[in-house]
């Protein structure tokens, strides 16, 4: 209800005070069988400071992909200053048009040295706008209003750590002067310091009547830079909020919506599901150097959650688990039959622990095969008769998980493309259920997939623990954690800042643990 | 409205393409036609006969190229391992090996040859194409300096009417050396089908990463891959020597360009791997069909070139293009 | 597999990692220390190697090697898997138009000539550039294709081999204003190399070549830089052609197969890696000259000529995994890594 009459209210407000850079309405994007972005729209007002708020899978990508002219909606309208655009077609039409947008991943150019990096694009193709003195001039004066100390110009970017990197990409943006600009998760590569030193620049650039629409995940961020919030669910913007309106609870109700994610609760269930026996346990494991050894003991029947803010060691502390990185130091030790250490992916099938990776195109799928191959890949000598591998029997073995997991599709031999991402992320889930495991990893597996899959996926974890396998999962949704797990594991910094056992984990505490802040009720 | 039931047919037809190459069957036939129609000896026996062995050198061949592009490389060192088995057939022939020690000689080397050139180009990740082009240079030149060049030498009997279009089988008129590709379609396309060897192929090809996370050894794939590949172009090599009944020095240069041209005119795509042998099968028949019309119709070789580039662009232009940028982003 | 060389001991390990930085930057710096040895190699074993009346027809027979490479260069360089085969038959089109088209109808002014002939390398290569830059053809395929039309115009042009009388071509492939003619060819394109480094577009596109989705989202026009790279390459063919109906004084369609696969491995040779966006022309250049250097001194030394194919691939070979091997610290992770 709350969401209803917040957007109502953003519908109903007139825009009052000064110009409109930017407005965005109705706008939708799909690809394939994926609804990117359903129905967006909000305005940006001159001298604000705008924060886009959703979850992963909210479409905000795609929103940005498609300000900075990466992709085009196939429907609803841009306008830039109320006129009509559909001139967009290109990252340098955008960048022409005044919008200047730093990407999430950090995209910049390894070879050449951070002057070329900083001025990437800014040159025609066939003229130098600028003299080599005034890029150098300009480039330093930029770079040290964001770094505490500003690295050798000629340096390659591939020799600089992430941090600088990604200020390599901020400080682009800034110098192309933009009427507004687009930061999406731009901040959380960048260390401290020169987080700090870009929102005092975002604040100048506010005062000088200038648009920023500001992409974060983290609440503290948008409390102190944002002026107003728009809040994205499932490709809807369902409100825009001015600051101080809602507090960090309602907003992530906003984003989350209000529904329960796990359909029943099992609060007692746990107490017999999980067992004494322990499979899997880290010994002084390190996932960065210098950081704190983490040791961690995982049973037969838990389902443990891994959290924390993106990129503060929980994903490589899964990968390690699972063999498919190596630690700093410390070791991974199965003890489903006996002790073994585990060494490699191979190594962690063979005891048991599987893992399922988080991107699903990069690291999962394979786009030009059969939606059997995909299950059957790892599992597939159970299939052979003589040598052949029996389709027959792969289609058997994969009905199971079709019933278990609500796969819908079409044909076993049809192209797995040809599912949604919710009923590939369940065929890659099946892949690995069907290889028996003792313990069962998994990297963000609901990362955007459709609320219906999300609760397939729920039901068969919590179905698999109750037999008895341990279930590892890392998840972004906060929700995941407090509904699902018997315990979480929150992670700050490459080490483990709480251990958080269910019952006591509540969204707020989780968060606040996320920030490092303690917990104070 | 027309335009979406038209984008519609146009899925359909593509997703009818993948599953079975229907372009080239019809394009295939069609020429087969234009050659009835246009040629009066064409469909005669020994005509069919004489395309048919063209065919399977081709085919032969190309099986490695077809496999080495499925898993995202390329294989340049075809025609000089196709000219080396052509060259040492004749001449160990000729020093009264006999046929089997002669065979493993040559198949036992093209195996180190091909594993080589699978394990550097995957170890340091250097272009499978400039790996190739290096190893083949050293095995030609190798075969050439210790064989001093001389093209003299014999092979059985026997072994020349194999893959003569005159020979049969059992009485059938179908020249041996036919039947042999047949065979090593039939298992080519079972092993790449039905097998875990062939999963692993396809699943290396199609997303390495997910493959090697999914427990398939990568590197042995490209290392077996090289080497099958090395193994079919002695083997056309072998063929070719009892075909010229002496060594050439060049007999294998034409291979190089037509193997990818069979790969690419049968439909499968440079990336993804998308394809299959069947495939390879179909756009080697279609490539001789095609120059046999041509040579038939007294075109020059020139255009028959000419022809060849403007087939391959049609080709790809309709499948097997690359993603674009703005879906990388 | 990672960062397993970050714990060098002592402190030479500073002075190590100084040096194998300046190998990996320098790439060609292999093919430059190879080029010096193959020099001295070949003036002992035949000192009139080096001797002043023997240098220009020697640079002659090298001119078209080394722009055969530099030509294959742009495509290269410019990412993506950007490869240009259609390089050699380009040269050999341009030889034949330029023999059996312009000088045998009074054409041969190189003033007219040359024009003429750089700009029919230029639409060729504007037309790679479209397949791929545009089209989106995998490079490979593109210009297999277009190899296959030029090979078979060529062969349409001059079936057999038509000589010609004395002219201007053969002072580039001995002295020209008593200075070798090669500096016309290699000489100007060296030149114009280094001023070429100081414009706009050779930053894009070494961008394009290293990064081309950074490139593109950050305003790059990607598209039309790929189309430029293998134009430029369509022009150095040109200039290839010319050089090569320099040295052999004919049109002769048997001569440009030949340059196909040499080309590329002169490229490979002088350190530029097939990735794209590292390396230059100064590399292939080198490269080319250590081919024909190793030719020359295998003949001098009365060496089976097949040897030459084994001392070239096995060199090629060397070259690329010690490249490689070299790169691996800044290597891309690896599957499981």
């Amino acid at each position: 209800m709350a969401e209803a009459t917040a957007a109502a209210e953003s519908a109903g407000a007139p825009a009052t005070e000064g110009r409109v850079p930017l407005r965005v309405t109705g706008v939708a994007k799909r690809f394939g069988s994926t609804e990117a972005l359903r129905d967006c729209s909000f305005e940006l007002r001159a001298g604000e400071v705008h924060a886009i708020l959703g979850e992963n899978g909210s479409g905000k990508s795609t929103l940005v992909k498609i300000l900075a002219g990466v992709h085009r909606p196939d429907e609803g309208v841009l306008e830039l200053d109320g006129v009509e655009q559909n001139r967009i077609r290109s990252p340098r039409a955008s960048i022409r048009a005044g919008i200047v947008t730093v990407f999430q991943e950090v995209l910049v150019v390894g070879q050449r040295s951070l002057l070329d990096n900083v001025w990437l694009g800014a040159d025609g193709l066939v003229r130098k706008h600028r003299s080599q003195a005034e890029k150098r001039q300009r480039a330093r004066a930029v770079l040290d209003r964001l770094l505490e100390e500003v690295p050798d110009l000629n340096e390659p970017v591939k020799n600089l750590p992430l941090s600088l990197r990604q200020a390599c990409c901020v400080a682009r943006a800034l110098l192309w002067e933009p009427k507004i600009l687009v930061l999406d998760e731009s901040t959380s590569a960048l260390d401290v310091a020169t987080r700090d030193n870009l929102f005092t620049i975002l604040n100048e650039l506010r005062a000088g009547g200038r648009s920023v629409v500001f992409i974060s995940h983290r609440m503290d961020e948008i409390e102190e830079i944002g002026d107003r919030v728009t809040v994205l669910r499932s490709g809807v913007s369902v409100a825009t909020l001015d600051r101080g309106a809602a507090t960090a609870r309602e907003l992530v109700e906003l984003m989350t919506g209000r529904e329960h994610l796990v359909t029943e609760r099992r609060e007692h269930d746990a107490r017999e599901r999980v067992r004494d026996q322990i499979v899997l346990r880290t010994r002084g494991v390190r996932v960065r150097p210098g950081a704190a050894p983490i040791d961690v003991e995982i049973r037969a029947g838990e389902l443990v959650g891994l959290a924390g803010l993106e990129g503060h060691g929980q994903d490589r502390f899964l990968r390690i688990l699972g063999g498919v990185a190596a630690p700093e130091e410390g070791e991974v030790v199965c003890t489903t039959r006996g002790e073994a250490v585990i060494t490699s992916a191979r190594d962690a099938v063979r005891q048991g622990v599987t893992y399922v990776p988080r991107d699903r195109r990069t690291e999962s799928v394979f786009e030009s095969r059969s939606v059997l191959d995909n299950f059957g890949l790892p599992t597939q000598d159970r299939d052979r008769r003589a040598g052949i591998i029996v389709s027959r029997k792969t289609e058997r073995r994969f009905r199971e998980y079709v019933d278990m997991l609500h796969i819908v599709f079409g044909r076993g031999r049809n192209l797995i493309t040809t599912l949604s991402g919710g009923n590939q992320q369940k065929v890659i889930t099946a892949r690995w259920l069907a290889a028996n495991p003792a313990v069962l990893l998994l990297n963000d597996p609901t990362r955007g997939v459709d609320i219906g899959a999300k609760h397939d996926i729920y039901r068969v974890l919590v179905d698999v623990a109750r037999s008895g396998v341990a279930v590892v999962m890392l998840s972004t949704e906060v929700d995941e954690h407090v509904e699902l797990m018997d315990r979480v594991l929150v992670f700050r910094e490459g080490e483990l800042a709480a251990e958080i056992p269910r019952g006591e984990a509540t969204r707020r505490r989780l968060v606040a643990n996320f920030f490092g802040e303690r917990h104070d009720g | 409205m027309t335009s979406v039931s038209a984008n519609r047919a146009v899925l359909a037809a593509q997703d009818l393409q993948r599953r079975f190459p229907l372009l080239q069957l019809v394009a295939l036939v069609a020429l087969f036609v234009w050659g009835i129609v246009g040629l009066p000896a064409f469909a005669t026996r020994p005509s069919i006969d004489s395309m048919l062995v063209l065919a399977s050198f081709l085919g032969i061949a190309a099986v490695g190229q077809t496999i080495v592009i499925l898993i995202g490389g390329i294989d340049l060192s075809i025609p000089n391992v196709i000219t080396a088995g052509n060259l040492l057939t004749t001449l160990l022939g000729g020093k009264h090996w006999s046929f089997g020690e002669i065979v493993a000689a040559i198949l036992g080397g093209a195996v180190v040859v091909g594993a080589a050139n699978g394990f550097l180009a995957h170890h340091f990740r250097v272009p499978a194409l400039i790996i190739t082009l290096g190893s083949g240079s050293v095995v030609v030149g190798a075969v050439l300096a210790g064989t001093h060049a001389s093209v003299y030498g014999s092979v059985p009997g026997w072994f020349t009417h194999f893959v003569s279009p005159a020979s049969t089988v059992a009485g059938l008129h179908i020249p041996q050396v036919v039947l042999l590709w047949i065979v090593i379609t039939l298992v080519v396309g079972v092993v790449m089908h039905l097998t875990g060897i062939g999963r692993r192929l396809y699943a290396t090809g199609a997303n390495e990463r997910a493959a090697e996370l999914s427990l398939v050894k990568t590197e042995l794939v490209w290392v077996g891959a090289f080497a099958a590949s090395a193994v079919f172009a002695a083997t056309a090599g072998i063929l070719l020597g009892a075909w010229s009944g002496t060594g050439e020095q060049a007999i294998g240069d034409p291979y190089l360009f037509l193997t990818i041209a069979a790969v690419i005119v049968g439909g499968t795509s440079l990336i993804g791997a998308r394809g299959d042998y069947w495939r390879t099968v179909l756009g080697s028949l279609i490539l001789i069909v095609l120059t046999t019309n041509l040579v038939g119709h007294s075109y020059s070789e020139a255009t028959q070139q000419i022809i060849l580039g403007l087939i391959i662009l049609a080709a790809v232009g309709t499948y097997g293009r690359d993603r674009a940028l703005r879906d990388r982003v | 597999m990672a960062s397993q060389s970050l714990t060098l001991p002592f402190v030479g390990a500073a002075w190590r990692d100084r040096i194998l930085d300046g190998l990996r930057d320098n790439t060609y710096v292999f093919a430059l220390v190879l080029t010096v040895a193959l020099i001295i190699a070949n003036t002992a074993v035949l000192p009139a190697f080096a001797s002043w009346s023997q240098v220009p027809s020697e640079l002659g027979t090298l001119a078209p090697f080394a722009l055969a490479a530099m030509a294959s260069t742009p495509a290269i360089l410019s990412g993506g898997g950007g490869i240009d085969l259609s390089i050699a038959p380009l040269m050999g089109l341009v030889n034949i138009i330029l023999v059996t088209g312009l000088l045998s109808h009074g054409l041969g002014n190189p003033a007219i000539a040359v024009p003429l002939l750089l700009l029919l390398g230029g639409v060729i290569g504007a037309v790679n550039g479209v397949l791929v830059g545009i089209l989106r053809y995998p490079p490979v395929i593109a210009t297999l294709a277009v190899y296959f039309v030029l090979g078979g115009i060529d062969l349409r042009l001059a079936p057999d081999p038509v000589s010609t009388n004395p002219n201007w071509t053969n002072q580039l492939a001995s002295t020209l204003w008593h200075v070798p003619g090669t500096i016309f060819t290699v000489g100007v394109v060296l030149l114009l190399w280094f001023f070429f480094r100081r414009t706009a577009y050779y930053g894009a596109l070494f961008a394009v070549g290293d990064d081309d989705v950074a490139a593109f989202a950050s305003g790059v026009n990607a598209s039309v830089v790929r189309i430029v790279a293998y134009t430029l390459g369509g022009v150095l063919a040109a200039v290839a052609g010319i050089a090569l109906t320099g040295t052999i004084q004919s049109a002769d369609v048997t001569v440009w197969p030949f340059y196909v696969l040499i080309a590329l491995a002169a490229v490979a040779l002088g350190g530029t890696a097939l990735t794209g966006g590292r390396g230059g022309f100064l590399g292939p250049a080198l490269g080319a000259t250590c081919v024909y250097l190793i030719q020359n001194l295998l003949s001098a030394l009365g060496i089976d000529v097949f040897y030459v194919q084994v001392a070239f691939g096995a060199v090629l070979l060397v070259a690329v995994v010690g490249g490689a091997f070299l790169g691996r610290t800044a290597q891309r992770p690896r599957g499981a890594g």
